[in-house]
């Protein structure tokens, strides 16, 4: 299986797909492009509304509507608020150290998701999203999880914006 | 409004702790035979058993029920996360509000798994995906607490040394004895800025409290002024359904805000009137955070609140005087009935370990993965 049916599902957009030995720990969590290796989280869209959610669901989590639309989330977005998991958590047979960040989107959606750092990213750092490998499943299918890197580091004098205010 | 009065008839605790040696039905047992002694009544003036447990897996109350001697009344089992033993509180008061029984037991009892807790809570492809790390959300939403309130690391390990230092005094703790700020800091890093000593253990442990519509016993009455359980709504990044979205504006208010604001109006009270609060200190910045949700000091007061010592013993309104989860351990489906047990000792003036001079009205809160949030003010008459 390829990252393949999950583009999919965000219908004619894209052009073409990479093909990855591999498999998303989740089907339709991501989708990747072949031409520049950007990879988008995808999220939902409620037209009822209008929020977005991550990941994709069929009903929208604020108001349990089922007029949803898989759409791309922005790859791009800068760091809230970061810290560092050391060890394994339950489950998780990936590399450590690695951050776990709440990310402010371009689209000002907000998102926790793991960051490859050894230490901990100072607010405002930017960062885009990405895949990392987490190991395999039962089949030897390598597992793709999703995974933000750092685009450039940012001084800690940019520290005091403030998440939900 | 509560308007039939519900009592506390009697409490019983097992302490919190680890005990290879105990079944979960032995701490169960524990904890059930001594709040029946408390209140001095037979196991045949129960009738009904709500038991809060999480990992206790099927018909947990009924094998406390069959131990004690089975007397076929029902047994609810009830598991809500951290708000467990809250959610049984709860069923026990409507019931009897109901008037469908004058007398019920509510039970609350854990054995926990040790370490970084596997949950049924997050799927296969979240624990692949290195999302099912329990401390890191801690650790996030301990950094927002710090940014929003000005605060520093330093501030997370004086509150552990606060609770550590009450819970010296509690002879049902896990931990009896002090720490200093220095030993917090330099214990281990979990997740930044999170040290192992701000984050509260597992544990074991059983509670039990017995309700009634009437309160026959000498000793001071204490009511159940209200008892509130909220989930949560969606939107808040860093909320306890452990979302991995959320919106930056129109943040909705939390399960313990919401659960808070009813419990006061039920209860006719607000921040004022508490004179003891037992709150949710899964981690040393969790306790703050709660404080601000129960509104015991206002967004960006907190660090005056803490320069002023108003949650320390003799303070405007001492927090977690049990000692807290940080010295107690979070046996989850017994914790917020071991709040409650300690609280209606406290106003009832025989709390081990020294009361407090005046407690009139006494609150208690949990919080935890679901999400869920319980708040219990208790009233002594």
């Amino acid at each position: 299986m390829t990252s393949g049916r999950a583009i999919a599902s965000v219908g004619q957009s894209v052009v073409s797909v990479v093909a990855m030995p591999a498999k998303p720990v989740r089907e339709g969590l991501f989708a990747a492009s072949s031409e520049d290796g950007t990879v988008w989280l995808l999220g939902s869209e409620c037209t009822k509304c209008a929020r977005t959610a991550f990941p994709a669901s069929e009903l929208c989590p604020y108001c349990g509507s089922d007029r949803t639309q898989v759409s791309r989330l922005p790859s791009d977005g800068v760091v809230e608020l970061c810290t560092l998991v050391r060890k394994s958590p339950p489950g998780y047979r990936g590399p450590t150290p690695y951050g776990l960040a709440v990310i402010r989107l371009t689209s000002d959606l907000l998102i926790v998701a793991p960051v490859e750092t050894h230490e901990v990213l100072a607010c405002g750092t930017r960062v885009r999203c990405g895949v990392r490998e987490v190991g395999e499943d039962e089949e030897g299918n390598l597992l793709l999880a999703p995974c933000f890197r750092v685009l450039e580091v940012q001084p800690e004098a940019s520290l005091m914006r403030v998440v939900g205010s | 409004m509560i308007d039939t009065p519900i009592y506390i008839a009697g409490v019983g605790i097992h302490r919190f702790g680890r005990f290879p040696a105990q079944t979960l039905t032995d701490l169960g047992v524990h904890a059930f035979r001594a709040a029946l002694h408390d209140a001095e009544l037979p196991l045949s003036a129960i009738q009904a058993i709500y038991c809060g447990s999480v990992y206790g897996g099927v018909a947990a109350g009924h094998k406390v029920l069959g131990a004690l001697g089975a007397t076929s009344v029902p047994v609810v089992n009830v598991e809500a996360g951290c708000a467990s033993g809250a959610a049984a509180l709860l069923l026990g008061t409507l019931a009897l509000r109901a008037q469908a029984y004058d007398c019920v037991a509510v039970l609350g009892m854990e054995k926990m798994p040790k370490g970084m807790i596997r949950s049924s809570f997050f799927d296969l492809w979240q624990e692949q995906a290195g999302l099912a790390v329990t401390p890191a959300y801690f650790a996030l939403r301990a950094q927002q607490l710090l940014r929003e309130e000005g605060l520093d690391v330093r501030d997370l390990a004086k509150i552990v040394v606060k609770n550590r230092a009450n819970g010296a005094l509690n002879p049902y703790a896990m931990f009896q004895s002090r720490v200093t700020e220095e030993e917090v800091l330099a214990s281990p890093e979990v997740c930044e800025p999170l040290r192992l000593w701000m984050l509260c253990s597992p544990n074991e442990g059983a509670a039990c409290v017995i309700l009634a519509r009437k309160a026959v016993l000498g000793r001071r009455k204490v009511r159940v002024a209200a008892i509130t359980l909220r989930s949560h709504r969606f939107g808040n990044v860093l909320g306890e359904h452990t979302p991995l979205c959320g919106t930056a504006r129109e943040v909705p208010p939390s399960p313990s805000e919401l659960a808070a604001r009813e419990a006061y109006e039920i209860a006719g009270v607000g921040p004022p009137e508490l004179d003891l609060v037992e709150c949710q200190d899964t981690d040393a910045a969790r306790e703050l955070l709660a404080c601000r949700e129960l509104g015991l000091y206002g967004a960006g007061e907190c660090a005056q609140a803490l320069r002023e010592g108003w949650f320390l013993p003799g303070g405007k309104i001492p927090v977690n005087l049990s000692g807290g989860l940080l010295s107690k351990g979070e046996p989850l489906g017994a914790s917020a009935l071991g709040q409650v047990v300690y609280l209606c000792w406290q106003l009832q003036g025989r709390a081990p370990g020294g009361g407090l001079e005046r407690c009139r009205v006494a609150l208690a809160h949990t919080v935890g993965r679901g999400a869920n949030a319980s708040v219990t003010i208790l009233q002594g008459e």
